[in-house]
């Protein structure tokens, strides 16, 4: 539905001429196929073409001690990786300006 | 004779590709963007002017762009298709055997190539909407167009590729 929804947008958006809202709604379409793809294939994270050899979320799985050192890395690390991300598209934020002098990386 | 022209061929080719990113990227107005794109073209620094785009690295980057987001289609295609796993949990898979989706497969059939060919529509039309959202010009005009021209194929490859997907997991 994201995906439709998603696809549906950018049309519509790029019809009417708003950049950002298509771009956005390119990002809800991806997002939209992607998960798809995780729901569709759930509870395997890897069929195999013969289903009783198919990897499952349950038969993967790590022990339930590294899962919770492995979700408290993933916190710390992914508000770094976050962090990270804003501050460097906040640097390059807005149109890129070409004149003589710049090499095109913003104002 | 023959082998001048095959010599021509492959000159012409990377001088195409060049063409087509220097129309994306530098090229004067086609009539139909922006009207500012030729104050846009005096705006290139003179540095690109001069040194222009070597034709072999362009052909290089757009060829091993393109395929770079096939194949990571093509991935995505095994991971929806299945994989010949076996008991114990391993697989090995040719890069192809014969391009069907019989009992022994390659990491390239029909199918995984039809949703790699949907994964590079899918990248271009986001990456010409980001171009567009990022720059002014004859440059947003253009990248405008080549997402709306993208557009097409993902919305007939997603109908088609989901069609085909709920075909193969009834199989």
């Amino acid at each position: 539905m994201l995906a439709v929804a998603g696809i549906t947008g950018v049309l519509f958006e790029l019809r009417k001429g708003d950049e950002r809202k298509a771009f956005l709604a390119s990002c809800a379409y991806l997002g939209g196929m992607l998960t798809s793809v995780v729901f569709g294939v759930y509870p395997m994270v890897l069929p195999a073409r013969n289903p009783l050899y198919s990897l499952t979320v349950t038969s993967t799985k790590a022990a339930d001690y590294g899962l919770k050192i492995g979700l408290a890395w993933w916190i710390f690390g992914i508000i770094l990786a976050a962090g990270y991300f804003t501050y460097v598209y906040r640097s390059f934020a807005g149109k890129v300006v070409i004149d003589k002098d710049s090499h095109g990386y913003g104002d | 004779m023959a082998d001048r022209r095959r010599r021509n061929i492959v000159l012409r080719l990377p001088r195409a590709v060049r063409e087509r990113v220097q129309w994306l990227l530098f090229a004067a107005d086609d009539g139909s963007v922006a009207a500012d794109s030729a104050r846009s073209v005096d705006r290139i620094p003179e540095s690109h002017q001069e040194r222009g785009l070597d034709p072999l690295w362009d052909f290089l980057f757009c060829a091993s762009s393109l395929l770079l987001a096939i194949f990571f289609g093509a991935a995505l295609g095994n991971v929806v298709r299945g994989v010949p796993l076996d008991a114990s949990g391993y697989f090995f898979e040719p890069l192809w055997i014969n391009f069907r989706l019989g009992d022994e497969t390659g990491i390239l059939d029909w199918y995984t190539i039809l949703v790699g060919v949907l994964a590079m529509l899918a990248l271009m039309m986001h990456g010409g909407l980001w171009v567009q959202m990022k720059t002014s010009g004859a440059v947003n005009g253009r990248a405008g167009k080549l997402a709306g021209r993208a557009w097409w194929g993902v919305v007939a490859l997603t109908a088609l590729v989901t069609a085909l997907t709920f075909q193969i997991h009834r199989k």
